[in-house]
């Protein structure tokens, strides 16, 4: 029905096409494919609740709803070629959802790693291929963190993290580092992870303010190169001694660091990526916590809640008007509006897509 | 297959109780008795969790192995010159002895 009028309304507005057309379905085939035509939706959605620009939010329902105009047709053209590159950025993603990725990123999950033995490799590569283009566009920042943990285990892959930790390991030698505190510490067979998080920690925090300093050159106070610190130094034998035993021990304690950070065991890894994460994910936005799902009270609750905004929806004037859209418009509508809120109430993170699963099925049932 | 409503209620129990391992485990433990669109949801929120997790920690593996490295061609810089500078102290010192 869509297509059929847009078949009709493209004819009478003769679309003006600037410079080359896009590489990708038209807004015809768009149209004509139920899939891509939703999806199309989700995205115009997305941008309008991000605040990209409010009108795709209307455009978003009428084109739910099979109710377009020959302005909003031309609107599509113009969005369409950036759909397309959020589409595209999906496609790279789906041939990556293979066995080996999924065990590997399984490694970082026990829930997921059980799923694996419910469902299969195939299960879950299955519902990821299913629902990834809908997740994409309906949570354009959380797909873009996933489509970047992706670039980032391709990296790791593909040997340039391997890279790194060879050019370290040289750093390492060359620097005439003393590993012998981590050799000892692996060579034991009990206790190891614990002795480990305890040598890698007072070792990290050290070095940490030892990188700072002297990758910032604040050392060398107001001169500009280390050559220009040694010539001033070079007055004070005493001063340029003990300037050059700072060096020496600095050097050991960022060596040491660096030297565990090699891959030379995976225990080591997870022990010192553990120790580097915590550090850094503090400084994240904070995001909704499991703790803070309880504020949201029981499903009934929410359920009661919803319907009472439903009921004063449908006695509103509003509720008339985007009727005229469509039948299922208002219901539409509704539900994109109190998702929306829901969200910009209670922010992000896992358990907040996880309550969306839950409330997108109470909203379902209440505008039924 | 587990009522939607009821697999509801009891996920609710375990948020009221605060006890997210067990809300967790419990997602796991009836995943096939949600809906198949909901069970494909879950499944996501738990494969984009935990891919998430692993780029942070390569990632800042990766961050502090740069750093360090930056660090320790500057320190190795340092260490040359000093040892340069040390090394022109000593010759003047020795010149200045013979002079005298």
């Amino acid at each position: 029905m869509v297509l059929e009028q847009y078949e009709k309304e493209a004819e009478k507005i003769e679309l003006k096409k600037e410079g080359p057309e896009a590489v990708g379905p038209t807004v015809k085939t768009i149209l004509a494919d139920t899939k891509l035509s939703a999806r199309f939706g989700d995205y115009l959605e997305a941008e309008g609740e991000a605040g990209m620009d409010p009108g795709k939010e209307g455009l978003a329902i009428k084109l739910k709803n099979g109710k377009l105009d020959p302005g909003d047709l031309k609107k599509l053209e113009v969005y369409r070629e950036d759909f397309l590159f959020g589409m595209s950025k999906v496609d790279s993603i789906i041939p990556r959802l293979d066995k080996a990725s999924i065990e590997e990123i399984a490694k970082k999950s026990p829930e997921l790693q059980e799923i694996l033995k419910v469902v299969g490799v195939e299960g879950v590569s299955f519902a990821l291929k299913n629902q990834m283009h809908e997740f994409a566009m309906k949570n354009q920042s959380k797909f873009q963190e996933i489509s970047a943990a992706f670039e980032t285990l391709d990296a790791y892959k593909s040997g340039e993290f391997e890279k790194l930790d060879k050019k370290i390991a040289e750093k390492c030698k060359k620097a005439g580092i003393d590993v012998e505190t981590f050799a000892r510490i692996m060579q034991k067979d009990t206790g190891r992870v614990k002795e480990l998080e305890k040598e890698v920690g007072s070792i990290y925090k050290s070095s940490k303010d030892i990188i700072k300093k002297w990758s910032k050159g604040k050392v060398f106070g107001s001169h500009k190169s280390a050559k220009e610190w040694a010539l001033s130094l070079s007055r004070e034998k005493k001063q340029m001694d003990e300037a050059l035993a700072t060096v020496r021990e600095d050097t050991k304690k960022i060596g040491e660091l660096l030297s565990l950070t090699v891959d030379t065991d995976p225990t080591m890894r997870e022990v010192l990526t553990r120790e580097l994460v915590g550090d850094k994910r503090i400084k994240e936005p904070k995001s909704f916590s499991f703790k803070e799902m309880k504020n949201l009270g029981t499903e009934a609750d929410r359920e009661k809640a919803a319907k009472t905004h439903w009921e004063e929806y449908k006695k509103s004037p509003e509720y008339q008007e985007d009727l005229k859209v469509g039948p299922d418009a208002p219901k539409t509508k509704f539900k994109d509006g109190e998702m929306k809120r829901f969200k910009e109430a209670h922010g992000g993170g896992f358990w907040m897509r996880l309550m969306e699963i839950f409330f997108g099925n109470t909203l379902d049932k209440v505008t039924k | 297959m587990a009522d939607l409503q009821d697999l509801t209620k009891q996920f609710d129990t375990l948020v009221q109780a605060g006890d997210e391992k067990a809300a967790r485990a419990f997602l796991v433990e009836n995943l096939q008795e949600f809906p198949q669109d909901m069970r494909e949801k879950i499944i996501l929120a738990f494969f984009a969790e935990a891919a998430v997790t692993q780029a942070d920690e390569i990632g800042a593996k990766a961050d502090i192995q740069k750093e360090g490295a930056d660090a320790l061609d500057i320190l190795s810089q340092a260490r040359a010159e000093l040892e340069n500078a040390q090394r022109i102290t000593e010759l003047q010192d020795q010149l200045g002895r013979r002079e005298n």
